[in-house]
């Protein structure tokens, strides 16, 4: 055989996948493009930070005073009292607690400013320092007699420990992106056949069941792991393991879904792929939302992963009660039912066009 | 029309009525795949369904097997249970052949172990139990679904293209045991192209073209072979 009939064998696939390679060879690079524009900058300026007084006696100004030089590095918000700052640090709707003293605006006496940051938040440590010391010189161009100081809350975590807090919702998002979507497409020719003898849908339950169940593996793992090296990070936690199930739950029925939408071809499977690759770029689940840029922030603010590696990391790392996170795991609920809800139209629409 | 009627009860299966399609049409937008077409299969019976590619047979076995619904008119399965083998393999590819048996067994309440190992043996699937199913040639494969479709020994079997890949060897057994199949009460509504492998086993012809029914006759009342009947229709 020549070349000349295999190089037209090959322009046939070109043409019978056009549309897969639209989007592998010119959407997918055009969003990595685009994505990397949500990369402004190295130093953390847009993370969301906490202003609140020290007590009841802080007036106004001096919380205005300190969010106006804090917004060159920061988006600052105010907070009636410390407690809900920390309480907002802790739900990591902050990084960052900027304690105000009632005397800040006295010339005639020095006062500091404290900065509360949790030790748990390993990549905003350095930053955090640097962020201090900007902090520090900033006020002092404007009130004398003023300086700033860094405490820190929680226990004091390795890099190492951050990671593998945030590994098992990776990887989960890989399992729900590519490993189930992949087994369900694989068995599509018994589809026709289970149709008639069962239902797709009790297929379906049966295949999140156990592929749910699989998911404790790599968190038994991962705990193994962190025993092993003294690592201090509980994945074992019931609410870290419900929210890892759940996390897996609300993607892969999202991403079955897209695979039945498509009828299980190619393109459904790039389609999950960048819906993968999207959720790590914008999801902020390693770094501070805001570290790289305000687009990433807002971003993430909008998935439902970035609420998942809160809770995750609140209570796996961090030993925070579930109770905490209440409102951000009844809002996955609803994520999970909503997801589920597209699940079930997909396929409904699948057995429709069949 | 057959005159089979209903099937009366026996030791092992309920009384059922005939499977009814009545007035059935199915559109694709503009496209008119099956257009007022109505047939029935009598209990105890081989209903042979010919047509060329395209005449709507596949339109009619999904509208029959609950796959699609009809734009219009309707089934009537006399409240009998249906099993279905299809053109394509219909099987779990990565399980052994005695494997998808075990899943599908499962999935269908009340299969009488007996009768498993008779159609497993009487196919000739015994000999291929241990084989992952996603490696067997055509013919086996073929086997396996046909296997399948009467697993829970349902009172209509629906097949499309049964004969396809099978060796005339193995074509024989089969249709010996679609002979057994309809002798124990059971009916199957068969879609093919080799009209002549079911000359004096049928019971019933339908003729599909274009989506409607040219010719619906008892095999009996035919003047000439089904082969050429069906033959003499589109010459």
């Amino acid at each position: 055989m020549s070349l000349q009939s295999f190089l037209y064998r090959e322009t046939r696939w070109v043409r019978n996948n056009a549309a897969a390679l639209v989007i592998v060879l010119l959407i997918l690079p055009a969003m990595f493009a685009g994505a990397t524009l949500a990369f402004q900058q190295v130093i953390p300026r847009d993370t969301p930070i906490a202003v609140a007084p020290a007590d009841d006696t802080v007036n106004q100004d001096s919380l205005h005073a300190i969010q106006g030089v804090s917004a060159t590095f920061s988006r600052p918000s105010t907070f009636e009292s410390r407690d809900a700052a920390m309480r907002a640090l802790a739900r990591e709707e902050v990084y960052a607690v900027f304690v105000v003293p009632p005397d800040l605006l006295d010339q005639e006496r020095s006062s500091t400013i404290e900065m509360i940051v949790e030790e748990e938040m390993v990549p905003y440590e350095q930053p955090s320092l640097a962020i201090r010391s900007l902090l520090d010189r900033n006020l002092h161009q404007l009130i004398e007699g003023v300086s700033v100081t860094r405490t820190t809350v929680g226990e004091q975590k390795t890099l190492s420990e951050f990671l593998l807090s945030a590994s098992a919702l990776l990887l989960t998002m890989v399992y729900a992106f590519v490993l189930l979507p992949h087994v369900v497409a694989s068995e599509r020719s018994v589809y026709r056949r289970i149709r008639v003898t069962g239902s797709l849908g009790t297929l379906l339950t049966a295949k999140f069941a156990v592929f749910s169940a699989l998911m404790v593996v790599p968190i038994l793992g991962g705990q193994a792991i962190a025993n092993h090296f003294d690592l201090a990070v509980n994945l074992l936690h019931p609410t870290a393991i419900g929210i890892t199930l759940l996390t897996f739950c609300y993607l892969a029925a999202i991403a079955v879904g897209v695979m039945f939408l498509f009828k299980f071809s190619t393109l459904g499977r790039l389609v999950n792929i960048a819906l993968l690759f999207g959720g790590v770029v914008f999801a902020s689940m390693v770094y501070p939302a805001g570290f790289f840029s305000p687009l990433r922030r807002t971003v993430a603010k909008l998935l439902p992963m970035h609420y998942s590696m809160i809770v995750q990391r609140g209570v796996s790392l961090k030993g925070n009660g579930p109770g905490l996170y209440a409102d951000y795991i009844a809002a996955l609920l609803g994520v999970t039912l909503l997801a589920l809800l597209f699940l079930y139209g997909s396929v409904r629409y699948y057995e429709w066009r069949a | 029309m057959s005159d089979h009627g209903t099937r009366q009860a026996t030791d092992s299966t309920p009384a059922i009525d005939p499977l009814v399609v009545d007035g059935v049409s199915k559109r694709y937008g503009d496209v008119v795949a099956l257009e007022d077409v109505s047939i029935q299969v009598d209990p105890g019976t081989i209903h042979c369904l010919l047509g060329p590619n395209g005449s709507g047979k596949t339109t009619l076995f999904d509208v029959v097997l609950g796959l699609t619904s009809p734009t219009s008119g309707t089934i009537d399965r006399g409240g009998g249970t249906i099993g279905c083998g299809f053109q394509t393999a219909t099987y779990y590819p990565d399980l052994t052949v005695d494997e998808n048996l075990e899943t599908f067994a499962r999935m269908t309440a009340g299969v009488d172990p007996s009768w498993r190992e008779r159609v497993t043996e009487e196919l000739g699937l015994d000999t291929v139990a241990d084989r992952t199913a996603g490696n067997l040639s055509g013919g086996w494969g073929k086997r396996l679904d046909l296997a399948l479709a009467v697993l829970a020994r349902p009172a209509y079997v629906v097949l499309d293209e049964p004969l396809d890949d099978l060796d005339d060897v193995v074509r024989k057994r089969v249709l010996s045991f679609f002979e057994s199949y309809r002798a124990d009460g059971g009916s199957l509504l068969v879609a093919t192209h080799r009209a002549g492998a079911f000359e004096g086993l049928a019971d019933h012809v339908t003729i599909l073209d274009r989506g409607e029914v040219v010719l619906d006759v008892p095999t009996a009342a035919l003047e000439t072979p089904l082969q050429s009947a069906y033959l003499d229709h589109f010459g």
